[in-house]
């Protein structure tokens, strides 16, 4: 199992956290505000490599934490505060 | 075997600055910080912050018990803090609580008051 | 955990019992060797180990079922029954255990251990690597299965699971060092499946544990210190009587010519392979193989007839026909074989699979990915760890049982389902007054000078203009316009409100709000307090009537809410309706509930008041066609789908979800969830409602009504234009506009 660093409560199993999915962009090509908004919504990074997303704390502070990721091998990067 | 009792205090949530320098009111005030923005003064009558837009609230959803926390460590995947004092929060028996470590003496396991007879079923406190 | 001189467990001498017999075992016996040293066999038969790589000595201990016998210690009274020749041994018999959310018995106590270094396997490579790493300064953990910790998995984290003698443990390390050593290497020829075929390390250690071996015969590289015939040449065939060895036949390399020796036991040395099952599971963790286990031995020659995977009997024949199907690659051959797919995952086969593959594509196939966990452990080792969710309780809980409640589990809560006559309870809300504990309602405080702006944003109704004492209606959209939650929203003073929120969606709206306020950096201060507030909702009819009586003289309006001691516990009181009746919620601290309750029961005691269940108050809100998000709604449920764009201000400048229903309502609906009515009982929730022989949608509430005389239903039709006459349950069914009780709201406004 994954653990994170949240930064308020320590080292904790990902079971504690619940998923707020990743954190998205929208490329710069996209330049239509209709566009922009859609991209935002709709289409996921899902990167094979380095993501962002969200983690709540659900089982302690119950705050978020932005989480990096590197999704071809499963291991957590860093916690950004 | 211990049990949970009902925890009496006042929850804060402010301005992290704010928190830090509240003043909690009683004579016997365990200060618990769940989170920069969020305290709870257990055993506290009121707090003085400074924040106008600071939530003061009358906390009375927590139950407790103290304890030796070597027994809860069992119940925790992640290790106890060895640092004193030390608030520690997390899953304990697969239930969300919080373990507050003073400089000397036993601990304070503490709950929701809505997950208190989950938790005591849980460590065996009850049949 | 660092004792590394022993090898199997102490036995204290004494008896096992096998297949009901005693059996004498001597100190440092494992079950097999006792079993072996009395002429008894452990398993159906093969080649033994002693290793803990095949599954041939596998039996039912203690009642549980493949346990590997070599790698278990005897004790005195411990209980061995052979698996049956054919089939499947017997399940163990599961104690019956009440349906509650209680957790699985934890008998088996779970201990963890953080550590730099975690090495497995005790041997010269494995002790190398940790004298190693401790004189670096970083600590070390020595995981031996020999000394009763066997790794049986490796997550990623890195964490490995371990079983050892006082249960199981936990282990976070920074870095793993996988010291296994090597596995010898199985016959494959027909009749390898007979007893009394032994490799050449467990005849050594048979000899030296006092076993007979009786007239021995060694194949391959002798053992050493063994008293043994040498057979020279490749085993072919193992000749036998009664499912027991009586000779090897050997073959030659060079002339051809076979050999037959007798034997009581043969014994192989046929080499090894490395044993680098844990190494393949891991992934991409730090971890390093060293020793035997790190060395690619040469593979036996490709086997050519009998029996390749010993646990699940799949033999070259079988192996031929994958192949001819087209199942050319070691991944796809296990799969379509079965070969490698037993309980040692390949312990025994992988090599004589691998070399077999080899000889047809002239490669040598990497060995596949290897699966937690490595050795069989038992649903309640697995489970050791892992709790069953925790379910809440109200305050009221104790007060629900005792007034003979049904509880049930909704939104992670227990709920009283009814109280024994939903009829009653219904009609209590109805004619007089009821009590109901919404204690389980999501309930935030938020403050802060940029509280305003946040809400607006938040939320699609105007948020500014309600004033302090007064409420609205709300839902809470995703950015997909698509319906989230719903719930109140109550100004307390220019900067701070409450919000509330339904009992299951409470979790999830406090993260959404407290997402984005902090994604916007607006200064606003959140507080969930849905633990720390119990709430009743009064209602019916005489609910005015009996919070006057409670000492509530000024009642709030329809929407406002005031704060006020009502039988003298301080409530926040909001005047709004579910059930269709006057209803007020009173909120109040979580430790003065069952005081709040009981006072308003006494009180009521002459309007006939009885609290409600879910059961009566899905129906209640049901004739008022109200929604309940979760449960009518689908996860892409917009706003005007469920006929509440009204609560939808398209005016406003901005707020989430805005944009995608700005596009969408350009498009058209082909989905509306409406009510219908129908004579008769109220058809199953879930009932599929169909039209011209299709199905169109799905009912999502029903209710058969005391007042009204006739089934209602709230659902779905997935068509435009919507029919007027649909058929649910084998029955006509009309579409009707909803609310079905009280169109204009008269009664709740009462």
């Amino acid at each position: 199992m994954l653990w994170l660093d949240c930064p308020h409560c320590g080292r904790r199993p990902l079971d504690e956290f619940s998923f707020g999915g990743e954190r998205r962009s929208v490329p710069d090509s996209i330049t239509d505000a209709d566009e922009r908004d859609f991209d935002e919504v709709w289409v996921f990074e899902n990167p094979d490599g380095l993501t962002t997303e969200r983690w709540f704390h659900a089982a302690g502070c119950r705050r978020w934490l932005t989480v990096r990721r590197d999704t071809a091998i499963d291991q957590v990067v860093d916690v950004v505060p | 075997m211990p049990a949970l009792d009902r925890l009496r205090g006042v929850r804060v949530v402010a301005d992290p600055v704010a928190v830090d320098r509240a003043t909690f009111h009683g004579d016997d005030v365990t200060v618990l910080r769940f989170a920069p923005d969020d305290a709870f003064g257990l055993g506290a009558g009121g707090v003085d912050v400074d924040d106008p837009d600071a939530i003061v609230e009358d906390e009375r959803g927590f139950v407790g018990a103290w304890l030796d926390p070597a027994g809860i460590e069992l119940h925790t995947e992640w290790p106890l803090p060895t640092e004193r004092p030390a608030l520690a929060q997390g899953s304990i028996a697969g239930v969300p609580a919080k373990l507050w470590l003073p400089v000397d003496g036993d601990a304070l396991v503490l709950t929701a008051a809505a997950y208190g007879d989950e938790l005591e079923t849980r460590l065996g406190w009850r049949s | 955990m660092t004792d590394r001189s022993a090898t199997v467990a102490a036995g204290d001498g004494g008896r096992l019992v096998v297949d009901g017999r005693p059996v004498a075992f001597r100190p440092g016996d494992s079950v097999a060797v006792a079993m072996l040293r009395e002429g008894l066999v452990p398993g159906r038969g093969g080649t033994i180990c002693l290793a803990g790589d095949c599954g041939n000595c596998l039996a039912q201990v203690d009642g549980v079922a493949y346990v590997r016998t070599c790698q278990t210690a005897a004790r005195a009274g411990l209980s061995v029954v052979g698996h049956p020749s054919e089939g499947l041994p017997d399940l163990p018999v599961v104690r019956a255990t009440a349906a509650t959310s209680s957790p699985l018995a934890r008998e088996i106590e779970v201990a963890r251990r953080e550590v730099d270094v975690a090495i497995v396997g005790g041997g010269s490579a494995g002790l190398e690597a940790a004298e190693t790493a401790e004189r670096s300064g970083r600590t070390v953990l020595v995981l031996d299965a020999g000394a009763g910790d066997e790794v049986v998995a490796i997550y990623a984290g890195p964490m490995l699971v371990v079983r050892t003698r006082a249960g199981m443990l936990h282990v976070h390390a920074h870095e793993i060092v996988v010291a296994t050593g090597a596995a010898e290497i199985h016959p494959v020829a027909p009749g390898s499946g007979l007893r009394g075929l032994v490799t050449a390390r467990a005849a050594e250690r048979l000899q030296a544990a006092g076993v007979s071996l009786g007239a021995a015969v060694a194949v391959g590289t002798p053992p050493e210190g063994v008293a043994a015939t040498p057979a020279s040449g490749r085993p072919v065939r193992f000749e036998g009587k009664e499912g027991r060895v009586r000779a090897v036949v050997t073959v030659d390399a060079a002339s051809g010519a076979e050999t037959t020796t007798p034997a009581d036991t043969v014994v192989l040395g046929l080499g090894c392979a490395p044993r680098d099952l844990l190494a393949r599971m891991a992934g991409e963790v730090p971890l390093s193989v060293v020793g035997a286990a790190a060395e690619e031995a040469p593979l036996p020659p490709p086997p050519t007839e009998g029996v390749v995977c010993p646990c699940m009997g799949t033999t070259v024949a079988d192996l031929e026909a994958a192949w001819d199907k087209g199942f050319q690659e070691l991944e796809l051959l296990k799969r379509s074989s079965q070969a490698c797919l037993g309980t040692c995952q390949g312990g025994a086969c992988l090599s004589h699979v691998r070399s077999w593959i080899a000889a047809r594509t002239g490669e040598v196939p990497a060995p596949f990915t290897a699966r937690p966990a490595s050795r069989q452990i038992t649903l309640a080792e697995a489970a050791a760890d892992a709790y069953v969710d925790a379910f809440r309780r109200t305050p009221l809980h104790d007060e629900h049982l005792a007034l003979g409640a049904r509880m049930d589990r909704f939104g992670n809560w227990w709920r009283p389902w009814h109280y024994g006559d939903p009829i009653a309870e219904y009609w209590a809300v109805r004619e007089g007054v009821s009590l109901g504990d919404v204690s389980t309602l999501g309930k935030l405080v938020v403050s802060g000078p940029d509280v305003v702006e946040a809400l607006e944003r938040l939320y699609p109704c105007h948020v500014a203009d309600i004033k302090p004492g007064r409420s609205r209606y709300a839902l809470l959209l995703n950015e997909r316009g698509h319906v989230m939650d719903d719930g109140m929203i109550l100004r307390e003073s220019e900067t701070r409100f409450v919000l509330s929120f339904t009992s299951g969606g409470a979790a999830n709206a406090e993260m959404w709000v407290r997402d984005w306020i902090e994604t916007w950096g607006l200064r606003v201060h959140v507080l969930d307090r849905t633990m720390s507030l119990g709430a009743i909702n009064v209602t019916g009819p005489l609910a005015g009537e009996l919070l006057r009586r409670a000492g509530l003289a000024d009642q709030p309006r329809f929407l406002g809410h005031v704060h006020a001691d009502i039988a003298e516990v301080p409530s926040h009181v909001m005047r709004l309706s579910f059930t269709g009746e006057a209803a007020f919620e009173l909120h109040h601290p979580v430790d003065r509930s069952v005081e709040l309750w009981r006072a308003l029961m006494d009180l009521g005691a002459d309007l006939g008041i009885r609290p409600h269940g879910l059961q009566a108050l899905f129906g209640l809100r049901l004739e008022k066609g109200h929604v309940i998000v979760g449960m009518d709604t689908e996860l892409d449920t917009t706003p005007r789908r469920i006929g509440l764009d009204w609560a939808v201000r398209m005016e406003k400048p901005a707020f989430i979800g805005r944009a995608a229903l700005e596009r969408t309502a350009k498009l058209d609906d082909h989905r509306r969830w409406m009510g219908f009515t129908m004579d008769g009982v109220a058809p199953t929730e879930g009932s599929p409602i169909w039209a011209d022989g299709e199905i169109v949608g799905n009912v999502t509430g029903s209710w058969t009504s005391p007042l009204l005389g006739k089934a209602l239903v709230l659902g779905w039709q997935r068509r435009t234009p919507v029919r007027d006459r649909v058929e649910i349950d084998g029955r006509e069914a009309a579409v009707s506009p909803t609310p079905f009780y009280d169109p204009e709201g008269h009664r709740a406004r009462a």
